[in-house]
């Protein structure tokens, strides 16, 4: 079909390839699972590993790095929702946080062909979504049922609704994909000039990894000071 | 008999092409479009950034981090439409 298409035939360059395997009708891309494995096992065994050696007088780097993280998230969910209504959203959005950071900066090392960055699959983006949509939407069905049910009234609600988890996904998804598609652009090039765009790139990316996973959490604990609703509410 | 088939395969010949001139015209519309957006975006929020830290030179912290906030969101809309543009391209065209 794209066999006329220069750069998409001839040179090798692949979108939505994956190593697939079909299990019971459905088919599963396992460099994705197998990525998303790795990034997750990276940061349970980096967390566990500072929790050991975790000390009050003289931390460590990375306990520095996780302790900043956790603050920032504190701050924000303190902003939007209070941490006494819902304290468990904070090791909820800090999981998120650092999953998808670990999953982009996959992106940066140079396995590539066998370990691409997660994130460039629809599949995981959309389903960190509905796992975000799905809490949201609990929360707010326990807590205010009756307000949830009654926003519909507006048809711009359900819109609004709809809209939430698919750019949420789409977002993290295009900003990924998009890293990949330009490190197989410029690896078209000739051997003796593509090492500067491939630096620039790279670096690029990693800024883009990291507001890139700073957005989705950001927008994630913004979600779900809606559905508790916030101090505007009658008070 | 034969006259026949190569004039189908003629037709799936010119099929083909037009599809393949579609999906280029589509990506490129998709990334016209984005590339406008995402500058103008871009443009305002920084003009606002700018016209903030002049009023108040200390707030320039927290507004560069509001800035980079609302810049990630303004560029998401465009690799959501490069993401369309891979989509049509190379895998539709």
């Amino acid at each position: 079909m794209s066999t006329s298409v220069l750069a998409a035939g001839d040179s090798g360059i692949e979108i939505g390839q994956h190593w697939t395997v079909t299990v019971g009708g459905f088919t599963l891309n396992l460099d994705t699972i197998l990525a998303t494995v790795v990034a997750g096992g990276v940061l349970v065994g980096l967390g566990l590993y500072m929790a050991h050696r975790a000390s009050v007088g003289k931390p460590s780097g990375l306990q520095l790095f996780f302790e900043t993280v956790k603050d920032a998230i504190e701050t924000q969910v303190e902003e939007n929702l209070g941490i006494k209504t819902a304290p468990w959203v904070v090791p909820f959005a800090f999981t998120i946080a650092l999953l998808i950071l670990f999953c982009n900066m996959l992106a940066i090392l140079p396995t590539e062909e066998w370990l691409p960055p997660p994130t460039a699959d629809v599949n995981l983006t959309y389903a960190l979504a509905l796992i975000v949509m799905f809490s949201v939407w609990f929360t707010a069905i326990k807590r205010h049922p009756g307000r949830f049910f009654g926003h519909f009234k507006n048809p711009m609600a359900i819109i609004e609704e709809i809209t939430k988890p698919v750019s949420l996904a789409l977002r993290l998804f295009g900003n990924i994909l998009s890293g990949v598609i330009m490190i197989q652009l410029i690896l078209l090039m000739p051997i003796y000039i593509f090492w500067a765009p491939f630096t620039a790139w790279k670096l690029f990316d990693i800024f883009i990894a990291v507001l890139q996973a700073v957005i989705f959490t950001i927008l994630t604990i913004i979600y779900f000071g809606q559905a508790v609703g916030e101090e505007s509410e009658a008070h | 008999m034969s006259a026949s088939s190569t004039i189908l395969a003629q037709a799936a010949d010119v099929n083909s092409a037009i599809t393949t001139a579609g999906a280029y015209i589509g990506g490129g519309l998709a990334l016209a479009g984005g590339a406008i957006g995402a500058a103008v975006g871009d443009g305002l929020a920084g003009g606002q950034v700018i016209a903030g830290v002049a009023r108040q030179p200390e707030a320039r912290g927290r507004l560069f981090g509001i800035f980079l906030l609302v810049v990630g969101l303004v560029e998401a809309m465009y690799f959501i439409n490069l993401a369309f543009m891979a989509l049509f391209v190379f895998v539709l065209g």
